[in-house]
């Protein structure tokens, strides 16, 4: 068991490594020479030149610039933005906050509905699963920016519940105003999770163990609970974990739909600037985030399972 | 997301031959509809030019967004170019991009998943590790990190998305292929004295093919996904040329001043292209009493 823990965390640690190198040598893979890609179509006067040169490291051998780039990371600093004219942490560092909070509301809606329509669906042959399948069908394919802006035609231009733009001030106002974000955000995740769990509860409530328990004369809510639901839980969990890493992602697109100002608007924002500094920053952050999430389901998954525990035990 | 392994019956190059009947029967009649919307979604690529009843880049800025009428079936855009004419021209990227995609990612996919289930032992070890580690990266991500490096545009992009697909097309075909390495068919070849290339293109390859359809298919679909979100934000295909991301992208202001039509009409064909090709991927993919 700590075996396997201690491999998947260094699992993961290895593909961190290769990921930030991949962030770090676009940088090279280029046209131009690095120096004035950075520079890009901003004018940027010999200090300038002589600060990203020191910063980049850029006369060091290629190994030691990503070491001194990691290392810099890894203490909160993230570079320097010619755009911006600031450190990129001081963009980020304000913004990230709404980004956090937006795939959290977004998870929390993908897990709850998704969950709770696959459960529905699952105990509930007939025309309600039928209409639930369809529907999740349906929403399975639809892009985030496709239910944005339909999210935004009909909710906030037509019934005028929600706002247009923006993320708000306080929080009470930010739920308000992220609310719509989150629902495009969750929608395609929210339909998988319910086809999953739509399927794990259907494969339980055939099983021997559940039948017996039937059998046995138990009520049919304690069935469900204590035999169906509790095994149907972990492909669950692992699904909906995975998920919700997806939504990271996510935010890009709609938080560039909504005009919200995360990290995810900032990303296309300092693409379309030429901000290579800040993109670089960004992607790496939200690569990150997406590996730790996965590492946690993959251990959380471990714990859940008796019978995996076990069999790593016995090997 | 992933399609389940195919089951498939006795492993000759007969099983090879496609009837269209085996088709219908094994797709049901919702993916014989599905089938049909894509075909003709390709035919109005194709066709494109002679169909579109207007220039779609005629830009008439006293007929900005004019609302429906003989004229314009489905009114004009901001700058009073033909919504229908540009839905119509622009499913010509919006097909070429992600089949690009899934042609790219397919060929590489299936070359490592065949290669290392082949091997087997370390080479697979490692490739499968490789594969993990790409499984990192969102598409979307590693498109805009392209899109930043090498300027925004379909290539790049196509690219981009097409190596963040290599790992779900590898590992689904490595599963299927390392239990078909196992039957006996492949023995009895290898001990004919067939070369391994030979065993691996004429029997191993055309007994894989059916589950590399199916997963063609299902990946086309979400290709289209994250290829016209690249094109939404502004970094895929690049305006004025008309494609359906940036359609809805172009027509999200006029959602606010009452005129959705651009975005709407835009996003509904996005919608019915990708449902299309996840039913026929899955249907195609998994028997009946397997769906999920």
């Amino acid at each position: 068991m700590a075996r396997t823990i201690i491999f998947r965390i260094l699992g993961a640690l290895v593909t961190l490594a290769v990921t930030s190198f991949v962030v770090y040598g676009a940088l090279f893979l280029a046209p131009g020479s690095p120096i004035n890609f950075l520079i890009g179509p901003h004018s940027a006067n010999p200090a300038t030149i002589a600060r990203l040169e020191t910063q980049y490291h850029l006369n060091d051998p290629f190994f030691q610039q990503w070491w001194t780039w990691v290392t810099g990371v890894l203490h909160g600093d993230f570079g320097y933005s010619i755009v911006a004219r600031s450190s990129v942490s001081s963009l980020i560092g304000p913004r990230i906050g709404t980004t956090v909070l937006l795939i959290a509301y977004a998870g929390i809606l993908t897990i709850g509905f998704g969950v709770v329509g696959g459960i529905f669906s699952g105990l509930r042959p007939g025309k309600i699963d039928g209409s639930v399948t369809v529907l999740t069908s349906i929403g399975l394919g639809v892009p985030q920016f496709v239910s944005a802006v339909v999210f935004i035609t009909v909710f906030a231009v037509n019934l005028k519940w929600f706002p247009t733009f923006g993320g708000g001030s306080g929080f009470a106002d930010q739920i308000y105003h992220l609310t719509l974000p989150a629902l495009a955000l969750a929608l395609s995740g929210a339909c998988y999770v319910s086809r999953l769990t739509r399927a794990a509860v259907r494969d339980e409530t055939g099983r021997e163990h559940v039948v017996t328990a039937r059998a046995r004369g138990l009520s049919s809510s304690a069935v469900v609970r204590r035999h169906v639901l509790r095994n149907a839980a972990i492909p669950v969990v692992t699904v909906s974990g995975l998920t919700v890493a997806g939504l990271i992602a996510g935010t890009v697109v709609v938080e560039s739909a909504f005009g919200i100002n995360g990290i995810g608007a900032l990303l296309v924002q300092s693409v379309q600037q030429s901000d290579f500094p800040t993109v670089q920053a960004i992607t790496l952050v939200m690569v990150a985030a997406f590996i730790l999430v996965n590492t946690i389901v993959d251990l959380a998954y471990l714990a859940l399972d008796p019978r995996i525990r076990a069999r790593s035990a016995a090997g | 997301m992933s399609a389940s392994p195919v089951s498939i019956p006795a492993p000759t190059q007969r099983s090879l031959r496609i009837s269209m009947k085996g088709i219908s029967e094994r797709i049901g009649w919702g993916g014989v509809v599905a089938g049909g919307v894509l075909a003709l979604l390709f035919l109005v690529a194709i066709f494109a030019p002679l169909l579109a009843p207007h220039d779609p880049n005629q830009v008439s800025l006293g007929e900005a967004y004019a609302s429906s009428s003989s004229q314009h079936w489905l009114g004009t855009d901001a700058t009073g170019r033909d919504i229908l004419s540009r839905l119509i021209v622009g499913s010509r990227t919006a097909l070429l991009g992600p089949l690009l995609v899934v042609v790219f990612a397919t060929l590489i996919g299936t070359a490592i998943a065949i290669f290392a289930a082949w091997r087997g032992g370390l080479t697979d070890t490692v490739a499968v590790r490789i594969l993990d580690i790409l499984f990192a990266f969102p598409a979307i991500l590693l498109a805009i990190l392209s899109a930043a490096v090498f300027g925004a545009g379909l290539t790049a992009v196509v690219l981009a998305i097409g190596i963040a697909y290599i790992p779900y097309v590898a590992r689904v075909i490595r599963s299927e292929a390392v239990r078909q390495r196992a039957l006996p068919y492949i023995t009895a070849c290898e001990a004919q004295g067939q070369s391994a290339l030979r065993v691996c293109s004429r029997h191993l390859l055309p007994n894989l093919l059916p589950l590399i359809i199916a997963q063609m298919t299902v990946s086309f679909g979400y290709a289209m996904i994250d290829l016209s979100a690249v094109s939404y934000l502004g970094f895929g295909v690049q305006p004025p040329t008309a494609d359906w991301g940036e359609m809805v992208a172009n027509g999200q202001p006029g959602i606010l001043l009452g005129h959705p039509t651009e975005a709407l009409a835009a996003s509904a064909l996005i919608v019915v292209a990708v449902l299309c090709f996840t039913v026929l991927g899955q249907r195609l993919g998994a028997p009946k009493e397997r769906r999920l």
